[in-house]
């Protein structure tokens, strides 16, 4: 599965946008996580915005399962749960 | 193709500059000890430009050339351009905690460029041409080009070719065939041995007497006849002493010089006014406009990590649940905000000139470089409330490594148990660094007169202000029909 991860420009984030990434490469070590490409498609993008605004162009993010959204710490949870069942095919 | 840090690094190196610091042409601007900070903060414009997790804010797609460049090369294309110049700057500021130095030539590509559009079309003259290939160069090249506008300016009630000196504005003194040659000088340049060009500006208004003086160009900052006298800096040659506390932020810094043209040869290409004088109010008041927004960007990053500095002493020192010291750090918090709002503010407002190129909103970008006149005062003021006396009487870092009297300092100077006496210190350097120290040149001083002093804006703001329509608004509620 690969993860193609999205920041947004990080003008003044409320969190640590990179310890997401951290997270990620930790709970799922076999993960393919690189820096997503506009127009490449990935089996989840993850938009990793540092505040609620939308300053990412999403459509130019294309994924096949799903696009996640992560503005808190706290949306790590549901990131995971999408990915853990993604990776158990629990999820299409 | 844009640079990595130290190719940046690295192309400033090749410069020939003639640089001059306490009395003496330096044979190595790049490493010099007094230097070096407030090159790596130039650098931290390109290396931040590099990180995947900055990417979006610190480029963006060159209108001209569908290239991906540095946003501080770039022309703002709109509202979303201009509001994201400020959150760049903001971010710079955080991670540098004091003038990366980029932004004056940014500003100054923007007011250049649009002024130029409109020189052209009421003159027929080919300036916006000449601009074009110049920023598609910068771009290209990835340059970082020093904005140089204030004139020594001699006796202020008179205007320049009133002066006894006539070169107390930069003026021409040689028209040729393929180019001109200029005489003067550039005050308080920011950045000036970081950058690999200088786009000179006129520095006010002029009437038709003052033809010579009405000269916009760009030249290499090693050009013949260019030199620079570094300005020092309050603490400055704790630099030299070889540690690393007691300076404060030993990575970053700003710096600014006295630029000397004497007798620069400027080929027709390079020019971008020459004697237009009833332009030269335009493209002043452009660039105040534009460097007055972006106060509103990066003296609130600077103001972040003075607030967190502050936030730090007190829990070092036991009394972060103080009421006294929570309110403080909400009322820096609030003047800091209040600050950036001015700066999105006037972005949010801005609006398409004649060239296409967005401006801010003058009144409300005045109100912004006003308020940073005032503001990081008393955020410095409540910074130094917080941290106490021990920020300007502890000794020095030389004085915590001897064996001797280590023990005594570590003992008497110790706050609250599990913090290190080193990092106490450290956060009160900070602070003292941004309050007293080099860093207080951009963060103190350079609030109150870069980008214009305090009486600069508030001539901008009485002509935005619109008093008249004002008095009409109260006309109408009173039922005063005259």
């Amino acid at each position: 599965m690969d993860i193609g991860i999205k920041y947004c420009g990080g003008c003044n984030p409320r969190y640590d946008r990179t310890s997401i990434v951290v997270r990620l490469e930790k709970d799922f070590p076999g993960l393919q996580i690189t820096s997503a490409a506009a127009l490449q498609l990935y089996d989840i993008v993850v938009f990793l915005k540092g505040c609620m605004r939308p300053c990412i162009k999403e459509e130019d993010y294309p994924a096949r399962i799903a696009q996640m959204i992560v503005s808190c710490e706290a949306d790590y949870l549901h990131l995971y749960q999408v990915i853990y069942s993604s990776k158990k095919g629990g999820r299409k | 193709m844009m640079m990595t840090g130290e190719q940046y690094i690295e192309s400033i190196r090749k410069l020939d500059l003639k640089v001059y610091l306490f009395g003496e042409r330096l044979k190595n601007v790049v490493d010099n000890p007094i230097l070096r900070p407030s090159l790596n903060s130039v650098k931290a414009t390109y290396d931040y430009a590099a990180k995947p997790e900055h990417e979006d804010l610190m480029t963006t797609t060159s209108h001209l050339t569908g290239e991906k460049i540095n946003r501080f090369t770039n022309i703002h294309q709109s509202t979303d351009d201009l509001i994201k110049k400020v959150k760049m700057q903001r971010l710079l500021g955080q991670k540098t905690a004091s003038c990366f130095q980029r932004c004056v030539g940014m500003d100054a590509f923007n007011a250049v460029y649009s002024t130029t559009y409109e020189v052209d079309e009421a003159y027929g003259t080919s300036y916006h041409n000449n601009f074009l290939e110049f920023i598609k160069k910068v771009q290209k090249e990835d340059w970082t080009v020093d904005g140089a506008m204030t004139d020594p300016k001699g006796d202020r009630s008179l205007p320049p070719h009133k002066q006894a000196d006539p070169d107390l504005f930069l003026r021409v003194v040689e028209r040729r065939l393929d180019g001109v040659v200029v005489k003067g000088a550039k005050m308080h340049q920011t950045g000036i041995t970081n950058s690999h060009e200088v786009l000179v500006m006129p520095t006010i208004a002029m009437g038709p007497d003052d033809k010579d003086y009405a000269i916009s160009f760009s030249v290499p900052t090693d050009s013949e006849g260019v030199f620079i006298i570094v300005g020092r800096q309050s603490c400055d040659t704790r630099k030299l002493e070889g540690g690393d506390i007691d300076v404060g932020n030993s990575e970053y810094g700003g710096m600014e010089g006295v630029t000397i043209f004497d007798n620069v040869f400027v080929p027709n290409d390079r020019i971008f006014l020459n004697g237009e004088t009833d332009f030269a109010g335009m493209m002043v008041e452009r660039f105040a406009g534009y460097h007055r927004q972006s106060y509103g960007g990066c003296k609130v990053g600077v103001g972040d990590v003075l607030i967190g500095a502050a936030a730090l002493s007190a829990e070092y020192a036991g009394v972060e649940r103080a009421s006294h010291v929570k309110d403080k750090l909400i009322e820096m918090t609030h003047l800091n905000e209040t600050l950036f709002a001015c700066g999105v503010s006037c972005s949010c407002e801005g609006h398409p000139t004649k060239s296409g190129a967005y401006m801010i909103d003058l009144l409300l970008a005045n109100v912004c470089k006003q308020n940073v006149t005032r503001f990081p005062y008393e955020i410095v003021r409540l910074a130094e409330d917080i941290a106490g006396g021990l920020m300007v009487t502890a000794p020095s870092e030389q004085d915590f490594k001897n064996e001797a009297l280590a023990p005594y300092l570590e003992k008497y100077l110790q706050g609250v148990c599990g913090v290190s006496i080193e990092n106490r210190m450290r956060v009160l350097r900070l602070i003292e660094n941004l309050s007293l120290g080099t860093a207080a040149v951009g963060y103190r001083t350079e609030s109150m007169h870069g980008a214009g002093s305090p009486q600069a804006q508030r001539i901008m703001i009485a002509r935005q202000g619109n008093i008249n329509g004002k008095k009409a608004l109260a006309k109408h509620i009173a039922k005063i029909s005259e």
